[in-house]
């Protein structure tokens, strides 16, 4: 039985639509998300917020997101973060490297919202106390994970 | 032929008799050398300008990829929106949005269309045989398109009884179903009929899509599996990949597709497949619908066969 872990999400990807995308989805389920644009973003916030939960692009501008894996996943303080892959490969090769790379799954873009939604929830638990992002006269999340 | 007389009746022939025949023989002989040797040039360089089917699946990989990147925003945030995540919608903004929806959908359909056919014909598509009950796998293909085939008024007809556990790749027979079935839907047309036939003989697996739709031309049906071939009618919403895709599939199992059909009465597409029995303690491995359900480890991660060529 996996435990679910609080803290915050988060989003490593420098494509901005699809950043935007994942905090999107991510915050209408009732996750606190973090964002980054690269590596060295990424390794910044993740010593300084501890996330639960990490969705990393493959491709990015100063390496490769799977080596981020990779190292996040052999050092102490974050080994324990579960870590997501999502990329636009197709292939069963791209999910074979990411899972060889030490992520706990692969997620394949377009993403299908739902699937995604409920790996999450299966890893991390939405921060409940948190106001959901007030975007238009959208009504109240429901977190669907809860 | 007569060869004398046809050399003393070509025009500008310099002079008649044996000698000059001989040489004009020889002539010819060399012209038709000259002729096949720069046909062979030819044949090369044809060879040499076509891409390779390696260098075509790295361009088509790095085309998907590029692709899917903005659909996945125009899928997504379509979605959400749908989904009345991101506020109330209109009827009439609903409508429109579904159609944004869907459209994006169907280019996404198209480029895992394109992306397959290239990974086939380079062979960066590794099969990868288990143990399964076909009939349970096209028991849940039919499932997965009862929504569809609902929504065109169509019946399905399938007899669901097990042929016996086998050893094929459940992701490619899965993809020749779907593609044969939606298909049959496609163009059997309201209140039609598609009857899906499973049987087993001599160490191969047949597996028939008969409709009730208008059929196929007895001209058209060799056409039919080629790419971007459409047939005379009304425009379909297919990607014109569909069933050249299912060929190479099946072709690169060793396999064989083919249709019968009617006009007027319907049309059969089948496929056969060797396959090779699955031993006694191998159990067939429980089919997971695909609908959506995550899955935290497949079995790619586990089977060293599964992994697919780099690219």
């Amino acid at each position: 039985m996996i435990q679910r872990r609080t803290g915050p999400v988060l989003v490593v990807d420098d494509h901005p639509l699809s950043c935007r995308l994942l905090e999107r989805i991510l915050e209408f389920e009732g996750y606190t998300t973090l964002v980054a644009s690269s590596i060295a973003e990424a390794e910044m916030l993740v010593l300084e917020s501890l996330p639960s939960l990490i969705v990393v692009d493959v491709r990015l501008p100063d390496g490769s997101g799977l080596d981020l894996a990779r190292r996040l996943k052999l050092s102490p303080p974050t080994w324990r973060c579960t870590i997501l892959a999502c990329s636009a490969g197709a292939t069963a090769g791209d999910r074979t490297r990411a899972l060889r790379a030490g992520c706990d799954d692969y997620v394949a873009k377009p993403i299908e919202i739902g699937s995604f939604v409920r790996l999450v929830s299966k890893f991390a638990a939405p921060d409940r106390t948190r106001q959901a992002p007030a975007v238009g006269v959208r009504q109240a999340p429901l977190p669907k994970a809860l | 032929m007569n060869l004398r007389a046809w050399s003393d009746a070509a025009p500008g022939t310099p002079s008649r008799g044996r000698p000059w025949l001989v040489l004009r023989f020889g002539g010819m002989l060399a012209y038709c050398k000259r002729l096949s040797d720069s046909n062979h040039e030819l044949i090369r360089g044809k060879d040499e300008l076509r891409p390779s089917d390696e260098v075509e699946h790295r361009l088509v990989s790095s085309l998907s990829h590029e692709l899917r990147t903005p659909l996945n925003a125009v899928i997504g945030f379509s979605e959400l929106m749908l989904d009345g995540r991101s506020g109330p919608l209109s009827d009439i903004q609903h409508e429109h949005l579904g159609i944004i929806h869907t459209s994006a959908e169907h280019m996404l359909t198209l480029v895992n269309d394109i992306l397959d056919q290239a990974r086939l014909q380079s062979g960066h598509i590794r099969l990868a045989p288990q143990p399964i009950e076909p009939a349970d796998l096209v028991a849940e293909c039919v499932s997965s398109l009862r929504q569809i085939a609902a929504d065109n008024e169509v019946t399905i007809d399938f007899d669901r009884a097990p042929i016996g556990t086998a050893r094929l790749d459940p992701a490619r027979l899965r993809q020749v179903v779907l593609n044969f079935l939606s298909n049959a839907i496609k163009f059997t047309g309201r209140r039609g009929t598609v009857t899906i036939g499973l049987m087993r003989e001599r160490g191969r697996v047949l597996l028939e899509v008969t409709d009730t739709g208008p059929g196929i031309a007895p001209a058209d049906q060799e056409r039919v599996f080629e790419a971007f071939m459409s047939l005379p009618g009304p425009a379909r919403d297919g990607t014109g990949l569909g069933l050249a895709v299912t060929k190479l599939i099946v072709e690169s199992q060793g396999g064989q597709v083919g249709v019968r059909s009617v006009v007027g009465g319907g049309s059969t597409f089948f496929a056969w497949l060797p396959v090779t029995p699955a031993s006694r303690n191998e159990p067939p491995l429980a089919l997971v619908p695909t609908g959506g359900r995550p899955r935290t480890r497949p079995t790619a991660a586990r089977s060293p066969r599964r992994a697919v060529a780099q690219r």
